[in-house]
């Protein structure tokens, strides 16, 4: 063998020995052959998106880690999955704390900031928990809180979930659960019935006596009780939905069969600006007309906040599609990553494309549907709470669908309680739009510099 | 068997049908040419076209398409003058002509004195409808303007995110007039509505400022990389958000019926003004904003490359990105003051262009301007001609009525699969 390569020759003796340094740590001992196995990589040598995975580090040959002797990172646990489970605590928290706060602490009109009020209102808001989850009778109208923060809970959820699914079907960053015309469907439906079918004004609350509620009531089964309080509700669904359709036969027929992505999201615009168009019409004639109480109902539906006091059966009513959406699609979740290919290749990997592509638009429209129908157009969320949740967690379907539900959750729920604090709660629609515009600038000038959205 | 020319083979004459007998072509030893020969003929075609002469070919066929648009636009033009501003009567070509004649012979008089000067009274009095004639003149250059403004920014805004969909409203600077306007009327409460100067410095100067503030942020947010496109408009995007909202609860809290009253004239006002101040800012849009464009107008292809292949190219494309997102934005703070925000056109527009004119910038500029200009003129005069109340139907929502069936037309010519 030449002496170049034994190493004995002068021009070796010059150089210090090096030993090779290992992409995945050292390897000098048998034991640290495991660290050939962990999940980190170093963020030194990766390139491209940082989706805080690269939080944990091991340390280099030279230096010491000051948290050596406490953790040991190799053991650690999955930082996507550990974001899901601090998200999932998070929330169940806040929901706690919402719940048990008293409200109109910042408001503009008393600012009651002295401890004293708040013992009472806790100690009250206590009280009325107890006595309604031992099934009392009178609970002070917590209950209403609790539905109101339920049914926060299960539209952000919705909302997210959604928006992250249109976002991978779609195949584009700014796509968002309104892009096919869901919520100007439901505008337009709402106000078809109030053109139609309501002769009282804007919706508010009403205190009446229980006899009176009754007998307003009386003799119906659930589904005309159903029927006869969510007439609204049920309109704003049948609009959306109908839209939708509308929008996808449209694409559809255009296309001559076959459906576009390009083609859909058009069609969903340009419907989108026709009842918009119709809308205004419709508001200038109410004008015209001065029929004041269904102008106000008109103009509460056409900027998108609904101040409805939310009761157990809204909740159940908002449950059941919600909650069988999100089971299914938490079922079918890693399915949904083959969409990001080409169909070719998407099919030649086993799934059915038009049928998952169909499945999911249909699912999400009905839980978009769902949450604008109870609660009136909020359509921030859906755009801005998966490009949050894909910075903590990475675009995997696997781990973006539970953290867009528990995040959309956590910002519609800081939402609603900031609104409950600041202002008279005036519905949900527009300071969503305040806080998740706040927590998406904090996170992305964070993450300044480092990896942005280049995959859109 | 050789082939005979088409001389040889008279259809009109009185030969018999045969077409072997039908003149002496047989017996001179020739035949008729079939599809078979045509077919093994073509094998040895040679096409003699140059380079040159096929883009000499493509540049007069683009330039009869513009022509055509351009003839379109001056008839519409000329069309337009014809309909009333208020009452929804139409006037005679022949008066709109004198009308235009009378404005040119008052235009002139400074120049030529004539013996009897004209003053505005005295067309009146010769032509009943002249001041008509000329508000509704101002009105469709207005149109005019801002559908070239609207048609260009949305294709830059296009080529800018590389995005079918993206439209200009997506930067929000629109929420930066609203706050302008509230905060106009708020500072001057009732007397607003007479500081007619002060409206277009408060509008374009609260849109400028959002605008600055969008840059800035997408600059601070992307670091030290170059400008990354997609941050800016996630950060426009909240912040026009943001914008809108604070400026609603401001409204709600600080202003009652009286001052929204005086906010919804002003609005109204805004719109469609003919006074001079607007054609001077619109000028001056015109200057800052569409001048780089077409003179950039051969290099902002580059743009919609990916970003190693526009390095390869030596154009810089995150400059061009930049100056086109500032361009766009002041043109669409423009349009929108002086228009009303119609993000149809700023939809449609570019994809039709895209469609008649091929996807390159430059062969797509001149076209853009003229369709989003008859666009716009088309979807006015029909918004004047429909009584619908008092005011008439509003632009937008002739402009979503009229564009539906382009659209439709233009997504059923495509042939598309899901990609």
């Amino acid at each position: 063998m030449p002496d170049v390569l034994k190493g004995n020759d002068a021009d070796s003796a010059k150089r210090p020995e090096k030993k090779p340094t290992d992409v995945f740590g050292s390897t000098e001992s048998p034991e640290d052959v495991r660290s050939l196995f962990s999940k980190t990589t170093r963020p030194d040598e990766t390139e491209g998106p940082q989706y805080g995975y690269s939080k944990i580090r091991l340390h280099k040959n030279e230096e010491v880690s000051p948290y050596a002797a406490t953790v040991d990172a190799r053991y650690a646990m999955d930082p996507r999955k550990r974001a899901i489970v601090l998200l999932s605590v998070g929330v169940f928290v806040f929901f706690i704390i919402a719940v048990f706060l008293p409200d109109q602490v910042f408001s503009i009109n008393n600012l009651n900031i002295s401890l004293a009020w708040w013992i009472e209102g806790f100690k009250e808001n206590v009280e009325n928990l107890t006595a309604l989850i031992t099934l009392q009778a009178y609970s002070g109208g917590i209950e209403f809180k609790v539905c109101q923060y339920i049914i926060c809970l299960m539209a952000g959820a919705a909302l997210g979930i959604s928006g992250a699914l249109y976002q991978g079907t779609l195949k584009n960053a700014m796509a968002s659960p309104s892009t096919l015309g869901v919520m100007s469907g439901a505008s337009l439906g709402s106000i078809i019935y109030i053109l139609f079918f309501y002769s009282g004004g804007a919706i508010t609350t009403t205190v009446i006596s229980m006899e009176e509620f009754s007998s307003q009531y009386a003799g119906m089964n659930i589904f005309q009780y159903i029927l006869a309080t969510q007439m609204q509700a049920l309109f704003t669904l049948a609009g959306s939905t109908i839209i939708v359709m509308l929008v996808l036969l449209i694409a559809r027929v255009a296309g001559r069969g076959k459906v576009s992505k390009v083609a859909l999201i058009i069609a969903g615009q340009v419907f989108t600006a026709t009842i918009m168009g119709i809308i205004s019409l419709i508001r200038y004639w109410l004008t015209y007309r001065g029929d004041t109480a269904q102008l106000e109902a008109v103009q509460s539906i056409a900027t998108g906040t609904l101040s409805v006091t939310f009761t157990w059966l809204d909740v159940v009513l908002v449950a059941i599609p919600v909650s069988l959406g999100i089971f299914i699609i938490m079922r079918l979740r890693s399915r949904f990553n083959l969409l990001a290919f080409d169909d070719e290749e998407a099919r030649s990997m086993g799934i059915s494309t038009t049928g998952t592509r169909n499945l999911v638009i249909g699912i999400c429209t009905i839980l978009t549907a769902v949450v604008v129908a109870f609660c009136g157009t909020v359509g921030f969320v859906g755009f801005l709470v998966p490009h949050l949740a894909r910075k903590l967690v990475g675009p995997d379907f696997k781990y973006l669908v539970p953290a867009t539900a528990l995040l959309g959750a956590a910002l519609v729920m800081v939402a609603n309680f900031l609104t409950n604090q600041c202002l008279n709660g005036m519905g949900m629609g527009s300071i969503t739009g305040i806080v998740g515009a706040l927590v998406f600038l904090v996170a992305v000038i964070r993450q300044r510099g480092r990896g942005n959205a280049d995959w859109v | 068997m050789p082939i005979g020319s088409k001389e040889n083979f008279d259809i009109g004459s009185d030969k018999p049908s045969n077409p072997v007998e039908r003149d002496g072509s047989w017996r001179r030893g020739l035949r008729r040419m079939t599809d078979s020969d045509a077919f093994e003929l073509s094998e040895d075609a040679i096409d003699f076209r140059t380079s040159s002469d096929l883009l000499q070919e493509e540049r007069r066929a683009l330039r009869k398409k513009l022509i055509i648009l351009v003839a379109a636009l001056v008839v519409l033009f000329f069309l337009s003058l014809s309909i009333s501003v208020s009452e929804y009567e139409y006037y005679s070509p022949l008066e709109v002509l004198s009308c235009l004649g009378l404005r040119i012979q008052m235009f002139f008089q400074d120049v030529f004195t004539t013996a009897t000067p004209l003053n505005v009274t005295q067309a009146m009095e010769i032509q009943p409808h002249y001041y008509e004639v000329m508000t509704r003149f101002g009105i469709s250059l207005m149109t005019v303007i801002c559908g070239v403004l609207l048609a260009l920014a949305g294709t830059l805004y296009q080529n800018v995110f590389r995005n079918p969909i993206a439209a200009p409203t997506m930067l929000g600077v629109s929420s930066g007039i609203n706050m302008g306007l509230i905060a106009l009327v708020l500072l001057f409460q009732s007397s607003a509505s007479y500081m007619t100067g002060y409206r277009y410095l408060f509008c374009y100067g609260g849109a400028i400022l959002v605008l600055l503030v969008v840059m800035l942020s997408g600059r601070a947010v992307s670091g030290r990389r170059s400008f990354s496109v997609v941050d800016m408009l996630l950060v426009g995007s909240i912040i026009s958000q943001l914008l809108g909202t604070v400026t609603t609860y401001i409204g709600y809290f600080y202003m009652d019926d009286t001052l929204w009253e005086v906010y919804y004239l002003i609005s109204e006002q805004i719109k469609v003004n003919t006074e001079v101040i607007s054609y001077i800012s619109l000028f001056t849009v015109f200057v800052v904003g569409v001048v780089p464009i077409f003179l950039l107008r051969f290099s902002l292809n580059a743009m919609s490359f990916s970003d190693t292949d526009s390095k390869f190219l030596g154009v810089n494309a995150n400059r061009l990105r930049f100056i086109s997102l500032v361009c766009g934005s002041i043109m669409v703070i423009a349009a929108q003051i002086h228009c009303g925000m119609i993000a149809m056109v700023s939809l449609v527009v570019p994809h039709l262009s895209r469609f008649l004119f091929g996807a390159e910038f430059k062969k797509q500029f001149f076209g853009n301007i003229l369709i989003g200009a008859l666009l716009l003129l088309f979807c006015r005069n029909i918004a004047a001609m429909i009584p619908f109340l008092e005011d008439g139907l509003p632009i937008g929502t002739v402009v979503s009525f009229v564009t539906m069936p382009i659209f439709v037309w233009m997504l059923a010519i495509q042939q598309r699969s899901w990609e």
